[in-house]
């Protein structure tokens, strides 16, 4: 049997069976560790029983006697509505307060309507001109660039057409040139023949 | 009587010298009248479609040799490009490949018989020398040149050329004598 299973304080409060009691003391005798425990319940008990005894107090103080009633701050601070009541009041003062320490309002100098759409239309007008005169010159670039390599590409093809031209009129040129010495060498020789 | 002999000895060598210079065997007079044949059969190939002659034929007598005659040709007298009109298509530029081509073979005959006339009429050139006929065939640049050469070389001794026209050889054993060259 282990430590574990052994009931120590019910065999030192004499309150398990005899069986079990048995069993205990068996243990006890081979078991040096629950042999000790066993001494220190014993001097335990020693010492409880060295003690005086003290009469039981008479009367127990009650939580309404006035001794123990708590003052009014306490019973202002532990009370939620109160405070909340506090702090609105206290408020409502500092608003007050500041409603009548606080300095008089500048009034905004008086504008004339007409001017502001004047100066509001001048300003929109010249954003408007910038931005048009922006995107014009962008624009205007772009088909610059546009043209240019429209240009640039039609001269080239333009230029290949004109040589492939050059060469197909040349050689019209020499073939007709080589049919009329044809057509005069069989003239000459017509004249010649009876 | 010294001045003189010195006088008539460089007339005698020149007689000697022209005596001893050999004498062309074949008259260019019997030359220029196989050109202006050759030239006439080649423009009557076909009275609706001829061949364009665009150079005449011109042959020259090569001593040790034989003789050779030239020609340029066009087989067919195709419409020209030109800027003014729009390009060929490419069915018809095909069209005329094919018909270049069928015609190509009209040519070769034409030559062969070229060959066996030069040799029956130009009595002067020896059976063991040739007879050689090329013909520079003409293409515009943006034809279709495909199977089709630039130029034709027929040429064969003069002895195979009579022996075909006496019925010694048959038309298989003369093509065979003929040497062919086009490229």
């Amino acid at each position: 049997m282990s430590c574990s299973n052994i009931d120590l304080k019910g065999y030192f409060l004499a309150e398990i069976p005899p069986a079990e009691r048995r069993a205990v003391e068996r243990h006890l005798a081979a078991c040096e560790a629950c042999r000790q425990e066993l001494e220190r319940l014993e001097l335990t008990r020693t010492a409880l029983l060295s003690v005086r005894e003290e009469p039981v107090p008479q009367r127990i103080a009650f939580v309404s006697d006035k001794v123990l009633e708590p003052s009014w701050w306490q019973r202002f601070w532990q009370s939620a509505p109160r405070l909340g009541f506090a702090s609105a009041a206290m408020l409502s003062v500092a608003i007050l307060v500041h409603a009548f320490t606080r300095p008089a309002p500048v009034p905004p100098p008086a504008l004339d309507r007409a001017e502001i759409r004047q100066v509001v239309d001048q300003q929109v007008a010249a954003r408007l001109d910038a931005a048009v005169s922006q995107a014009l010159a962008a624009a205007e670039q772009r088909h610059r660039e546009e043209t240019a390599r429209l240009l640039a590409a039609a001269e080239q093809r333009f230029e290949l057409q004109r040589r492939a031209d050059m060469v197909t009129i040349q050689e019209n040129f020499e073939y007709l040139l080589k049919r009329v010495n044809v057509l005069q060498v069989a003239s000459v020789y017509r004249e010649g023949e009876p | 009587m010294k001045p003189v002999r010195v006088l008539l000895l460089p007339l005698a060598l020149g007689v000697v010298a022209a005596a001893a210079t050999p004498h062309p065997r074949v008259s260019r007079e019997s030359l220029a009248a196989l050109e202006r044949k050759f030239d006439r059969r080649i423009q009557s190939y076909d009275i609706n479609d001829p061949f364009h002659l665009l150079g005449n034929t011109r042959g020259v007598y090569l001593a040790d040799y034989g003789v050779v005659f030239t020609a340029e040709i066009n087989l067919v007298a195709a419409a020209v490009v030109t800027p003014f009109r729009p390009p060929f298509t490419r069915e018809q530029i095909e069209q005329l490949r094919l018909k270049k081509l069928r015609r190509l073979e009209d040519l070769k005959r034409m030559m062969r018989d070229m060959m066996i006339e030069c040799a029956v009429a130009l009595q002067g050139v020896s059976p063991g020398q040739k007879i050689a006929v090329g013909v520079s065939l003409f293409r515009f640049s943006w034809e279709d040149s495909r199977g089709l050469p630039r130029q034709i070389l027929m040429e064969a001794s003069r002895r195979a050329l009579l022996d075909f026209k006496a019925g010694k050889l048959q038309p298989d054993e003369l093509l065979a004598r003929i040497r062919y060259t086009e490229y």
